[in-house]
């Protein structure tokens, strides 16, 4: 275990350069994909949602770009929680982003429960 | 004669570059945004399907394309009735279109996915056929197959140099799957090729248009 150490930190520091030449800041958009797809049940939402609004919230303070669909990711991870108004928030940040994914914005505010 | 000319004739064809892709049905429709469905796995890995749906948004994403969100898809979707990657590739394309709004569908199967582990390495192989379909028309606006393999002994000759290799990355395999990372450079070279990959998309900051 010892020895492969290093190995693991060469790879990891070879996928953290590659990162930084995309235009979008992806951060851990696709980790959490796999997380949400592969184990529905077994991840820990709460979790999830926090570190994306952070890794969110970062990127708006660095003023880099935010990736397509990654609103919309954390928006679903707030209508399964049962945050509705966050979830709504989300998804119009989406759509103001990408107006490519307004119809499947309003597809997904519409299935929210009414606002009280 | 007649023979050597067409003997000549026939090593010159072998001898010329292929043909072009042809991009006519692509330019005629221009597609904005793209709706990725699960794929469909040949390879009998359980792990296939969404291992390959976490690599698939971020290359299509950079080319220019407004990619939908993968996750919330396919949650949405099962949430309909369909409950696996087959199933939702039977989904009517006016029913895409309706909840969507996608202008184009990418079918995708995975022919091989996995690591083959042998005495002293082994070698881990993704492929993937691609399919992209204009969701107005029904049109096939482009298409595409790639395979990508990475072998755990590349580049060590010493027989010691292999065994540690062998030792090592059976650790690393437990730590993360190398099929990611294999997928990964797959879907570079199948999407962004020159010469054959998916034209760059209007989110793109060099995206001039078309032809």
């Amino acid at each position: 275990m010892r020895a492969a150490t290093p190995l693991v930190l060469a790879l990891a520091l070879a996928g953290a350069g590659c990162a930084s030449g995309t235009y979008y800041e992806w951060g851990r958009y696709e980790e959490s994909i796999y997380a949400v797809t592969s184990e529905p049940d077994g991840f820990d939402l709460q979790a999830e949602i926090d570190s994306l609004e952070t890794q969110l919230e970062e990127t708006k303070n660095e003023q880099r770009p935010i990736p397509p669909g990654l609103h919309a990711h954390v928006g679903y991870l707030h209508t399964v929680a049962g945050n509705p108004v966050q979830a709504r928030q989300h998804f119009e940040q989406e759509k103001a982003l990408f107006p490519e994914g307004a119809r499947f914005m309003d597809y997904l505010i519409g299935r929210l429960p009414p606002q009280t | 004669m007649r023979t050597l000319l067409l003997a000549t004739a026939l090593l010159l064809g072998a001898c010329a570059t292929p043909a072009p892709y042809d991009y006519s049905a692509f330019h005629a429709h221009r597609p904005r945004s793209l709706l990725v469905l699960p794929p469909l796995d040949d390879s009998m890995e359980v792990q296939a399907t969404y291992a390959y749906l976490s690599t698939v948004t971020e290359p299509l994403a950079e080319r220019g394309y407004y990619v939908f969100p993968v996750a919330v898809v396919d949650r949405l979707l099962r949430d309909n009735g369909l409950s696996g990657p087959s199933e939702m590739r039977q989904a009517p394309l006016d029913r895409i279109r309706d909840i969507f709004g996608a202008d184009a569908v990418l079918y995708i199967t995975l022919k091989d996915w996995g690591t083959a582990y042998r005495v002293i390495d082994s070698a881990t192989e993704v492929t993937v056929e691609a399919e992209l379909v204009d969701v107005a028309s029904g049109t096939v606006l482009w298409s595409g197959e790639h395979s990508a393999v990475a072998s755990s002994s590349s580049g060590q000759s010493s027989l010691f140099g292999m065994l540690v290799t062998a030792v090592v990355n059976q650790v690393t395999t437990s730590v993360s799957d190398p099929s990611f990372d294999v997928a990964r450079s797959c879907n570079q070279e199948l999407f962004w090729d020159d010469r054959y990959g998916l034209p760059l998309g209007p989110h793109n900051p060099e995206y001039v248009g078309g032809p």
